[in-house]
């Protein structure tokens, strides 16, 4: 049967419903409702849900639980290790933040430059830094333990061998554990930093450069006076993304390090994570996943008036 | 249909709307499929015929009126691809009990991480809905005492099992489950080298090993001795035999940690000592604190960079697959692992066993009637020689040949005498957690023996207080 000859009373049936659905289609709920209920079901609940679980005694492998109110946040701030691991991740992160906003800019201004040129190397490095951006953070961390094995068959130390260097204690050493973790995580997320300011130096009108160019200035005063204060908003928000990545990064560390050698490379993700499910407390472990959002959001806000200040908004 | 066949548009379907409608359907029938899909898996996911007494995942006929539930491990299965013949070996058992069992059937559910299937028996378990049975560690076979059923009617000759097994497994005068395979940690030496270096007998104490593995580490331009150091299980579990032939004790029966009783800080500390002489001498080198695989430890000796090392009895298997010739595996040895004095000894015992969770009589006797076949002499032996594993029983070492005849197999047979597996109680997850962090700071230098046991010991009772 052919949809034109379907009865009348079906056919207005269906006209009916259809009118109902456009008329629902140009109210703005209809459109904001599948992502208010994405971050509903995905965001908000869970966030509540690990706020509520911080103020219990909840264990992973006990059916029952009681509300003990501060008792986690007591327990996980009264833990010396918790300090320790503090510095470690305050450490991490700064180095880390440092160094892929650095490396990232660098590489985007290279990529540019390389574009303007149009020279075909641009496209090959774009290639080359994202790939180690998609590759998962724990194949990462394993990738990196291969290079760096301690003896003259780890791929690193061999080369320095090679070159009349001594093997290096890439993983052992507590200081270089922790220049190696973070080395290994400036190698991974440089590649965000440089799309995201790539995409900033991009937006930045080339009369701006050509009159810099006309008044004298070099190019170091164009990339000061031009480049910076035009991609300033790109840059802040480059800065919070990977704050908060590097903060939350427990994967990479967890294959390469284990957090090891002791606490040396043990960051507060990856002591959240033991926390719940390798020692199964997870009252403490949400204790700890609610401190680290306060330390998110309170970076973030930092930023924000930050940059709020300098931008005058 | 063609324009010109069109008649008044008010009877007609916009284009949108068939568009619409036809998308609708679209969806439906996909959605339908799904649903048959899931029909299809649901009604029948043997994975072969129905008639078949040993399928995919199912035991038994598919009409069996009693049906039990099996969790276990994809490696532990009739149907894994690393290990064909220990695959016939299960095959084989679950024909046996199929045959026995007209009326029964065993639903395989398998798992696919050791440490979430823990987890998930124990979230399970503790709300009253564990399956029929499950592949369970012997480790954590004390955690499920409160939902074990009994299976003392399949074990026979109780005599006959290593003390360590019926001191986890006895409890209240029942056994809790049959620990079906076992393992051992051992010290693994170049016979070559222990020759030139020590008239050919392996170190007993610490202090002919730290000899021996000085003048090898001088001569030889090889590391004398290695061990897991890493952040991971091992480095705790193997060296607890240290701390436990000293007559050391983690928790009392109680299940509350007394490390800090002073025999048992004692024994803590002589160990982490050792840790620290170790390194200092340059026997071992400080890489051993990033060491988090056994395969590392193999690799090493393998590439002639340790002349002992402390490694897993299963490990002389896999040396002997991955070099070239017989005479080269052959060159390492196995014994005792060295202890402070030479008339003390333990080492670390694992492995798995067969737990049964169901009450119903009817099924806990179908259940504990599997896990009786891997408890009988033959089956034991049969089934530990396939997978590479050591028995739990004395008599499977003395009567199955595989075992009697090899010269490894009777050094491990020695040195389960001395078995013990570790507590199974949650604070020792703790324990575990910060002996590795205690090894790893004694092995780099970040603290003195004293002062990690001190830090490992308050922060293993806070823990337990809190």
């Amino acid at each position: 049967m052919s949809v034109e000859r379907l009865p009348e009373s079906v056919h207005d049936t269906i006209n009916t419903v259809l009118g109902s659905f456009d008329r629902f289609q140009n109210t703005p709920i209809a459109w904001i409702a599948p992502a208010a209920l994405f971050l509903l079901v995905f965001r908000l609940y869970p966030l509540v849900e690990a706020i509520r679980m911080s103020f219990t005694n909840m264990s992973l492998v006990e059916p029952g639980y009681r509300y003990v109110g501060l008792q986690s946040y007591l327990d996980v701030l009264s833990s010396p290790s918790f300090w320790t691991m503090s510095k470690v991740t305050l450490l991490f992160v700064c180095a880390s933040v440092v160094l892929q906003l650095t490396f990232g800019m660098v590489l985007a201004l290279a990529i540019d430059h390389g574009v303007k040129e149009k020279l075909y190397v641009s496209v090959s490095t774009r290639v080359a830094v994202l790939s180690a951006w998609v590759i998962p953070g724990i194949v990462i961390g394993i990738l990196w333990k291969i290079m760096l094995i301690e003896t003259n068959y780890g791929v690193v130390n061999y080369i320095l061998l090679q070159l009349g260097f001594d093997v290096v204690a890439f993983l052992s050493d507590p200081q270089m554990a922790l220049l190696s973790t973070i080395t290994a995580n400036t190698w991974r997320g440089t590649a965000f930093s440089m799309i995201m300011l790539y995409a900033g130096l991009k937006q930045v009108p080339m009369h701006l450069y050509d009159a810099a160019k006309v008044d004298g200035a070099g190019a170091l005063q164009r990339f000061r006076y031009v480049t910076l204060p035009q991609i300033k908003p790109v840059v802040f928000i480059t800065l919070v993304l990977i704050t908060i990545y590097t903060l939350n990064t427990f994967d990479m560390i967890m294959s390469l390090t284990g957090g090891g050698p002791g606490h040396a490379t043990e960051v507060l993700a990856l002591f959240m994570y033991l926390e719940g499910f390798d020692r199964f407390h997870l009252g403490q472990a949400a204790a700890v996943a609610v401190l680290m959002l306060l330390v998110n959001v309170l970076m973030t806000v930092i930023y924000m008036h930050f940059f709020i200040e300098e931008e005058g908004m | 249909m063609t324009t010109g066949d069109r008649g008044d548009p008010n009877d007609r379907l916009t284009r949108r709307t068939a568009l619409r409608l036809g998308s609708a359907a679209g969806a439906s029938a996909l959605l339908g499929g799904l649903a048959g899909c899931t029909r299809t898996l649901g009604g029948d996911a043997t994975g072969g015929s129905s008639r078949s007494l040993v399928t995919e995942d199912r035991v038994g006929a598919s009409d069996a009126p009693t049906v039990l539930t099996h969790w276990l491990l994809p490696e532990a299965s009739h149907t894994q691809d690393e290990n064909p013949q220990l695959a016939k070996v299960y095959e084989k058992f679950f024909r046996a009990w199929a045959k026995n069992h007209s009326n029964a059937a065993i639903e395989l559910e398998y798992q696919t991480n050791l440490e979430q299937m823990k987890t998930k028996l124990l979230q399970v378990a503790a709300k009253g809905n564990a399956p029929s049975m499950s592949q369970v560690d012997s480790f954590w076979v004390p955690s499920f005492t409160r939902h074990l059923q009994p299976v003392t009617d399949v074990i026979e000759d109780t005599d006959d099992w290593y003390p360590f097994v019926t001191d986890v497994m006895v409890k209240d005068g029942e056994w809790q489950a049959v620990w079906k395979n076992t393992d051992c940690r051992a010290l693994y030496y170049r016979q070559d080298l222990i020759d030139t270096y020590n008239d050919g007998t392996p170190p007993k104490t610490w202090d002919e090993l730290i000899q021996v593995g000085t003048d090898i580490t001088k001569n030889e331009d090889m590391a004398g001795y290695m061990y897991n150091g890493g952040k991971w299980e091992a480095t705790t579990f193997d060296n607890l035999a240290m701390f436990w032939a000293q007559g050391g004790d983690l928790v009392n029966d109680r299940g509350k940690p007394v490390l800090d009783e002073k025999g048992n800080k004692e024994a803590l500390l002589n160990v982490f000592e050792f840790f620290e002489r170790t390194i200092e001498t340059g026997v071992t080198p400080q890489r051993v604190a990033n060491i988090t695989d056994y395969g590392l430890l193999r690799q090493a000796a393998l590439n002639g960079e340790t002349a002992m090392f402390l490694g897993g009895n299963w490990q002389i298997a896999t040396m002997k697959q991955n070099v070239d010739s017989e005479k080269e595996w052959r060159k390492w040895k196995v014994a005792k692992i060295p202890q402070m004095k030479p008339s003390i000894a333990a080492t670390g015992t694992g492995g798995w066993t067969v737990g049964v969770f169901a009450k119903d009589e009817k099924k806990r006797k179908a259940a504990t009637d599997y896990a009786g076949l891997f408890a009988k002499k033959e089956n034991m032996g049969e089934f530990c020689k396939a997978g590479g594993y050591l028995p739990t029983r004395k008599s499977v070492f003395e009567e199955v040949a595989y075992f009697s005849e090899d010269p490894y197999m009777q050094e491990f047979k020695r040195l389960l005498e001395n078995g013990r597996a570790r507590p199974g109680v949650p604070i020792y997850l703790t324990i575990s957690s910060e002996w590795q962090t205690a090894a790893g700071k004694v092995i780099t230098g970040q603290a003195t023996p004293k002062r990690a046991v001190e830090t490992m010991i308050r922060n293993v009772n806070a823990e337990y207080g809190g």
